[in-house]
């Protein structure tokens, strides 16, 4: 029986194996289990042998090094590169760091926390034009007027109900504008369109005690 | 076999610097990219050179390289080797830049050489192995001329160079087999007896 080194066929899957794995063993980068199947393998292999010794030459002088190389005028020219790549894409940056906190995450909470908002101050308002709250005269007289026309001081009588008065406001379709004063008075805005009906109504209203027309209320 | 032991603990400081490095990249610190610039210059130059086949060609895509680092830092996975991501981009500037000028560069293919035996023959004579490896390098294609310098000059292992070269480890010993193949063949005797 034959020990010694021997010329293997290629199709003899541990000589392929050992053969291709050779550039490897050769630079040192194989595991500590493959450099000892190819060891293993060189021992009896002449082939690999002779492809051992060439690759090994390949290697040193492949490896060599080239000599003198003009880094820094390189090195500038890249950072004339990154200057024009800042000019051309700076501003695209900035902006970019806002486009990577508006992330999906990030939007869907913006969408739900306006979502709540919405609806809290839909609430709110329902809350305040609400007519079984408790808003008194001072919270009516803290409303604001959306399109006064004219403006009314109203006198009612003592025995005028609170839940009468604002009846009536609502008849008129009239707004505080402030009040009530220390005699009772509340001053009002009402429609241009609606004083003369206005008037009217509240001349003939039994809780009315006395009303002020403001000269720019065509007399009647 | 060479000595290529390496220690493990300073390797894997490297590693770590350069990660370090990359992060202060992604932050727009021009002197981290410098530092990094002057790490990977003499590998990526003699890389992009054995690729590309001129020195001037070579450095110029060595800085779109390093343009697309300075660019993509803040996507570089911290998981990854900084050498393999630059490699990586590297080559694959390399192989744009041939696209562009194709039919400059491109491999010598075995119709047109005239009688390679007598041309290897005449050359041997007044040329040594290195700068016959120059011209037979270039009757390589990139891909195994890729395979070829990262083993033997960057000592990169097949699984690294196939991660560089965006690859599976087969297609990366099966490239090496053919660039052998072609270089025996282009050497002949001269590889033997040198």
């Amino acid at each position: 029986m034959n020990d010694g080194p021997q010329i293997f066929h290629i199709a003899d899957t541990a000589h392929r194996n050992a053969f291709e794995l050779l550039p490897w063993y050769v630079n040192g980068t194989l595991s500590a289990a493959e450099t000892a199947s190819v060891a293993e393998h060189l021992k009896v292999c002449l082939r690999c042998q002779h492809e051992l010794a060439q690759l090994s030459i390949l290697n040193d002088v492949i490896g060599a090094d080239d000599g003198a190389l003009t880094l820094e005028p390189t090195m500038m020219r890249a950072h004339g590169l990154i200057d024009a790549y800042e000019r051309d894409h700076g501003s695209n940056q900035r902006w970019g760091i806002f486009r990577s906190l508006w992330r999906r995450p990030t939007r869907t909470s913006a969408v739900l926390a306006m979502s709540l908002a919405s609806v809290v101050v839909v609430a709110l308002l329902l809350l305040k034009f609400d007519g079984s709250s408790n808003a008194d005269f001072t919270t009516l007289a803290n409303a604001t007027s959306k399109s006064p026309a004219y403006e009314l001081t109203i006198i009612f009588e003592a025995q005028a109900t609170h839940e009468s008065v604002r009846e009536l406001l609502i008849d008129i379709q009239a707004e505080i504008v402030h009040g009530p004063s220390d005699e009772g008075g509340l001053v009002v805005a009402v429609p241009r369109s609606d004083a003369d009906k206005v008037i009217a109504f509240l001349a003939d209203s039994p809780i009315v005690s006395s009303f002020a027309v403001p000269e720019r209320i065509p007399s009647r | 076999m060479p000595d290529n032991a390496r220690n493990s603990g300073e390797l894997q400081a490297l590693i770590d610097d350069e990660k370090f490095l990359v992060r202060c990249i992604a932050g727009g610190d021009r002197a981290a990219f410098e530092k990094l610039y002057r790490l990977y210059y003499r590998r990526l130059v003699r890389f992009l050179s054995r690729m590309l086949s001129r020195s001037h060609d070579a450095e110029e895509v060595l800085n779109e390289t390093m343009l697309v680092v300075w660019s993509k830092s803040g996507k570089f996975k911290a998981t990854g080797k900084v050498s393999t991501w630059i490699f990586g981009i590297a080559y694959r500037q390399a192989l744009r830049s041939l696209r562009r000028s194709r039919g400059i560069f491109e491999p010598i293919t075995d119709d047109t050489v005239v009688s390679e035996s007598d041309a290897t023959e005449r050359a041997v004579t007044h040329i040594n192995l290195s700068n016959r490896l120059e011209q037979v390098m270039l009757r390589l294609s990139p891909e195994q001329r890729a395979v070829i310098e990262l083993t033997y000059f960057c000592d990169y292992s097949y699984s690294e160079i196939s991660e560089i070269l965006d690859c599976p480890t087969g297609t990366v010993k099966t490239r090496m087999l053919h660039a052998r193949r072609k270089l025996q063949r282009y050497l002949g005797s001269d590889w033997g007896q040198h």
